[in-house]
């Protein structure tokens, strides 16, 4: 006989958690809930408690389905939903993108929300939801794969951000991030390895400003040192989470797989 | 990328680097279209508006998320007046435009009413040295240095999405 397991409820921290109650209300106007996974830097957040997020990143698949049978309302209905709430004052008027039902950001007060429609899940447990809404969470491996081959590899954006939660992840989820580094062709990983060795020894060597309450200081610290060694190494390197792991290692902290 | 082959004791080690470019100089910003604010050309309708990239509040919510920014407003003055900004602002500069499509610069310049002088003066000082955002600045620009060879490359890697399965610009 089947068993049907709950999926464990995760805290997002503020201020996303202030606006997520109402993404989901809009967005569940527009598909069901079970169809929506809540991903990004955000979900890896509820996991991690490693760094602030800011914003809520929903995707859904049309896996087998055709994609209209998700939608509730077309193009039409969500656009006249979008025109409602801006008016209403709900959504911020000025920050509203709407490139086809796929496709869709606006702003609950100070938080960015975007809805995307993706190809896949490279994973899809269903083992893990958000804490108030019960939206599931996207994997881990899902989330590092598509900042890995989306934003990495084939648009070769490397942000201090990314960089932080790869260097993160080697400890902390070292299967999923091996998962997504494979994804990656070996002309993108030259072309990673090139970006992020510039900026190792760049202007901005040993230095991270940008990102908000970093946990593992160490890391956001020499960020791109740190994920530049572990790609280099072929993700052999373990960049430190502490001041202690790093005790014990030789040749600038560290330790293999 | 650029890969730089050198012998070294005797192995052939390759050394790649992404190609950085300058801003060109604030003085061959001289044309009229160069020296004229934008802020006219954003409609006015909600059904017209959405169906165009994100724009400064939108860009600094979404690509900006976990990371230290300027507020929407605080990037608006600085773009009119940079007097006074701090280093770590210069850096989250660097980080928004090392993000930005050529499209989401454009509405960055519609949507802080700014002229592409004032937009190229930000980048300058901010360090921003990225291929695919420089080429859309510098096209602005009277500078003959500035030529096709060095910017046709550069449009080559626009910035995709996958929708669906398919991959599509960013925004068209």
């Amino acid at each position: 006989m089947a068993v049907t397991v709950e999926p464990v409820r995760l805290r997002i921290d503020s201020p996303p958690a202030r606006a997520v109650g109402t993404a989901v209300d809009i967005l569940s106007a527009w598909m069901p809930v079970e169809h929506l996974r809540l991903g990004g830097g955000t979900a890896l957040e509820a996991r991690w408690h490693h760094r602030a997020s800011t914003d809520l990143d929903f995707s859904f698949t049309p896996a087998t389905a055709p994609s209209n049978s998700l939608f509730l309302k077309d193009f039409d209905g969500i656009r006249s939903d979008l025109l409602r709430l801006a008016r209403d004052g709900v959504i911020a008027s000025d920050s509203v993108v709407m490139v086809g039902t796929h496709h869709i950001q606006f702003m609950v007060g100070e938080v960015p929300v975007s809805f995307v429609g993706t190809e896949m899940f490279h994973g899809d447990p269903r083992d893990e939801a958000e804490y108030e809404t019960g939206v599931i969470l996207g994997s881990s491996r899902d989330i590092l794969t598509k900042k890995m081959y989306n934003r990495l590899g084939v648009n070769r954006l490397a942000t201090e951000r990314d960089a932080y939660d790869f260097a993160v992840a080697r400890t902390l989820a070292p299967d999923d991030l091996l998962y997504a580094w494979s994804t990656l062709t070996d002309d993108m990983k030259q072309d990673t390895l090139a970006a992020y060795r510039d900026l190792a020894e760049g202007d901005n060597r040993g230095l991270s400003q940008a990102l908000v309450k970093p946990k593992f200081e160490r890391i956001a610290r020499q960020v791109w040192q740190q994920v530049l060694r572990m790609m280099e190494s072929d993700l052999e390197y373990v960049p430190p989470l502490t001041q202690r792991d790093g005790d014990g290692c030789h040749s600038g902290g560290g330790h293999g797989r | 990328m650029v890969a730089i082959r050198a012998a070294v004791m005797g192995a052939d080690a390759k050394i790649a680097h992404v190609p950085l470019y300058d801003v060109c100089e604030d003085r061959t910003f001289d044309s009229p279209i160069a020296n004229r604010r934008t802020g006219h050309r954003l409609p006015e309708s909600f059904a017209n508006r959405i169906r165009r990239p994100l724009g400064v509040n939108g860009v600094v919510g979404a690509y900006m998320a976990g990371m230290r920014c300027p507020t929407p407003k605080r990037l608006t003055d600085l773009v009119h007046d940079i007097s006074g900004i701090e280093d770590w602002e210069k850096h989250a500069v660097r980080e928004l435009f090392a993000q930005l499509s050529p499209a989401e610069c454009n509405e960055f310049m519609v949507t802080t009413d700014a002229s592409p002088r004032e937009v190229a003066r930000l980048m300058r000082e901010c360090g921003v040295r990225r291929g695919l955002v420089v080429n859309w600045i510098n096209q602005f620009s009277s500078d003959p240095a500035w030529r096709e060879d060095k910017a046709l490359p550069i449009w080559w890697g626009d910035l995709w999405v996958n929708d669906g399965g398919f991959l599509r610009p960013r925004h068209r």
